[in-house]
């Protein structure tokens, strides 16, 4: 009985080893080459992210905001890295002004807050009635207290500081919007730059809302109603620029993170009031 | 004699072949999925300019206050390569904000239009 084992020869191993060679460096390439393109797309992705973030962050803080309430404008520091301004908690209706305490009308319609309110950190807007368009600044000094409105109705008392003059210039029907001042700006941690928010009044240490940003990641400006350069009660809008990028971990002898790619956005947001 | 079954080399390279080729197709399939990701930071460029455009009608209209103060009709052109237009009309106590933005993509010129109405109080 004869038994013909067949192999390969060394030859025709050597071609098919030869072959399967230059299909692998030649897929290998192929799918390196889309690993690094879909990591650069979510980088992109990424830094799309961030820059909407911080767009949609700062128009949100900015749209509420009045050009010029009579009281200053809203916009109280502007800087090319970043402002200052009233952010609003609540708003509602007086019903009586006596010095020292103002009366506020409880319940829907008339009392609207986003959150409770807290004496030392808010401070009150007040509308004057009767012809002079204007406002007046104010403290929260205590804790809301029950208390009735003049003429029966649901209503509570604010402890502020309002003078004799003041309140005689307020009273029933002035408009109230209760504040406090917010700083939003750009700084750096961790080398690289953030958007960030800090409540002024509590002295907190700045939060961060987005990013990472380049260095110089945050460029406002402020201008009036035809484009002119403007600050204080002149600013009518406000025009922000992010630039944003991203980082990648450091390859062979690299120490650290190193910059991947940058991207920029636009976007300008109108502050209410008369042009 | 016992014939031995089995793939030959031969075989086994071709099919090597053809999974290669269908590797390869796939890897360019992924063209077109980039060039749409492309297009997507184009359009939420144009997204934010229209965003301004509303923000800056908004308070026009708002600024005559009880009532409304009908923003005039206009265009403007923007560095990138982006037109917009656009018209207001009152119906009822309802303000419309029609707003057109032409902008080019990597092979065709494409136009957004963007309709938003506000109350008039």
């Amino acid at each position: 009985m004869s038994l013909t084992r067949r192999g390969f020869t060394l030859v025709e191993l050597l071609v098919a080893a030869t072959i399967s060679g230059v299909l692998a460096v030649l897929t290998g390439g192929l799918v390196a080459a889309s690993a690094s393109r879909l990591r650069d797309r979510s980088e992109r992705m990424a830094l799309e992210q961030a820059l909407r973030v911080s767009l949609g962050a700062a128009a949100a803080m900015l749209e509420p905001l009045g050009a010029d309430s009579g009281a200053g404008p809203d916009l109280s520091q502007t800087a090319p890295g970043g402002f200052v301004a009233r952010s609003s908690r609540a708003s509602g209706v007086l019903c009586a002004a006596a010095t020292g305490l103002v009366s506020v009308r409880a319940g829907a319609p008339w009392w609207h807050a986003v959150r409770g309110l807290v004496a030392g950190r808010d401070s009150l807007l007040i509308a004057t009635v009767g012809g002079a368009d204007r406002w007046i600044v104010a403290p929260l000094l205590g804790a809301p207290a029950p208390g009735a409105c003049p003429d029966g109705s649901a209503g509570f008392v604010l402890p502020t500081s309002v003078s004799p003059a003041a309140a005689a210039q307020i009273g029933a029907g002035s408009p109230l919007r209760i504040f406090e001042p917010v700083e939003f700006r750009i700084y750096a941690s961790g080398g690289a730059s953030w958007i960030g928010l800090r409540q002024l009044q509590t002295g907190e240490s700045i939060q961060p809302l987005a990013g990472p940003l380049t260095g110089a990641g945050l460029a406002l400006s402020y201008t009036d109603w035809s484009a002119v350069p403007a600050s204080g009660s002149a600013v009518a809008q406000v025009t922000l620029l992010v630039r944003g990028i991203t980082f990648r971990d450091g390859g062979v002898g690299i120490a650290g993170p190193r910059a991947g790619q940058a991207d920029s956005a636009m976007l300008a947001v109108s502050l209410r009031g008369r042009p | 004699m016992r014939r031995d079954s089995g793939f030959t080399l031969l075989e086994v390279l071709l099919a090597l072949l053809v999974l290669s080729a269908g590797l390869l197709g796939l890897a360019g399939s992924l063209g077109p999925i980039s060039a749409l990701a492309g297009q997507g930071r184009i359009h939420s460029r144009v997204a934010l300019v229209l965003a301004s455009r509303i923000s800056r009608l908004r308070t026009e209209l708002q600024a005559g206050a009880p009532g409304c103060v009908l923003p005039a009709a206009g265009s403007a052109a923007h560095p990138s390569g982006l037109d917009e237009s656009w018209q207001t009309s009152l119906s009822g106590n309802i303000v419309e904000l029609r707003i057109v933005a032409r902008f080019r993509l990597p092979r065709r010129l494409k136009a957004e239009t963007l309709v938003t109405r506000f109350p008039c109080p």
